[in-house]
């Protein structure tokens, strides 16, 4: 594999030299990339492993595409991902799947958040767990996950089998509409008003790009691919408001 | 007159022919009551025509919507 010269750079490996460690692996050995931002995760989770026989870190990332790069490069079991790497990215866990099918996900998210959760697991995360989770529970995850198994908290699983309900009710009534969230439904009206992202963020009190990756979410749930076509969907749909008759009225043509 | 507008183009009625290549600014007004806004939504678009002919009584062209901007409220 090509690798560019600063991706390899980029690359924390976990050993001195770099060198992928296979050769000295235990066979049952569980060899995990840590990708985390945030070089403390990174330290202290290795220090946890480093305590158990069968877990061994091949190599670290402080971003995503150091991650697809060490992948690639290192045969991998597992990868302990921090949540917000995902951010601003749309195909990124099925990218890394296509990469190495057989590494299994693990997602360390900030908060519990339904349609993220849901999304995470539907494009093939196999465990997402807190960051505040402790040692032996990351270790005890670790291994279940290894072994083929899903680590999913209950919410989580009500979440999931919610989503298949809704899927398998879209597929029997094709006519009904996208289920959206109470929080899709605000930004929705937000942008349909004109607002821009900075303000849709500050009126709900989030960040900017919160905001874009709810967008995304509602772009691929409705099918459409900007803020005219959202506002237009709305206007044929009626999602906002479905108790007035569709109006739409070019207010003037100015030849140039 | 809007026959039909998609997130791409509009299709206008009009009383006159516009000639295809033709750069157009026009004005898309959503009823704010549909949308959930206090005042109906003003979308400024920029285009250009792709087609026109003429249909019964009138014209009917066909423009793209190249870029657009929703007005400030």
């Amino acid at each position: 594999m090509a690798l560019g010269k600063q991706s390899v750079m980029d690359i924390l490996d976990d050993t001195p030299d770099g060198e992928a460690i296979e050769g000295s692996a235990k066979p049952g050995t569980i060899r995990i990339i840590l990708a985390d931002s945030q070089a403390i995760y990174r330290v202290g989770i290795r220090k946890v492993f480093a305590l158990e026989d069968d877990l061994r870190v091949v190599a670290q990332a402080d971003s995503f595409e150091n991650l697809r790069t060490a992948v690639g490069r290192y045969p991998t079991d597992v990868v302990l991902l921090e949540g917000s790497l995902l951010a601003g990215t749309t195909n990124a866990i099925p990218e890394l799947l296509r990469t190495a099918p057989e590494v299994k996900l693990i997602v360390q998210a900030v908060g519990a958040d339904e349609s993220q959760t849901v999304e995470l697991y539907r494009r093939g995360v196999r465990g997402i767990i807190p960051r505040t989770i402790s040692p032996d529970l990351l270790v005890r995850c670790v291994r279940r996950i290894a072994a083929g198994e899903t680590w999913i908290d209950n919410q989580s699983v009500n979440w999931v089998i919610e989503a298949y309900r809704a899927q398998a009710a879209a597929l029997v009534s094709p006519r009904s509409q996208p289920r959206l969230s109470p929080k899709e439904m605000s930004i929705i009206t937000c942008i349909t008003q004109g607002k821009r992202n900075k303000e849709i963020a500050f009126q709900l009190g989030t960040t900017e790009q919160v905001i874009k990756n709810y967008l995304r979410k509602i772009y691929d749930k409705l099918g459409v691919s900007d803020r005219l076509e959202l506002a237009l969907y709305c206007l044929h749909n009626k999602i906002v408001q479905a108790d007035l008759d569709e109006e739409l009225v070019a207010q003037k043509v100015i030849h140039e | 007159m809007t026959r039909n507008v998609s997130g791409n183009g509009v299709l206008f009625a009009l009383d006159h022919e516009l000639q295809p290549g033709l750069k157009i600014n026009f004005s898309l007004r959503m009823p704010g009551a549909v949308l959930g806004a206090a005042h109906d939504v003003l979308v400024h678009c920029a285009g250009r025509v792709v087609r026109c002919s003429l249909s019964q009584s009138q014209y009917l062209a066909a423009a793209t919507i190249d870029d657009y901007q929703f007005a400030e409220q």
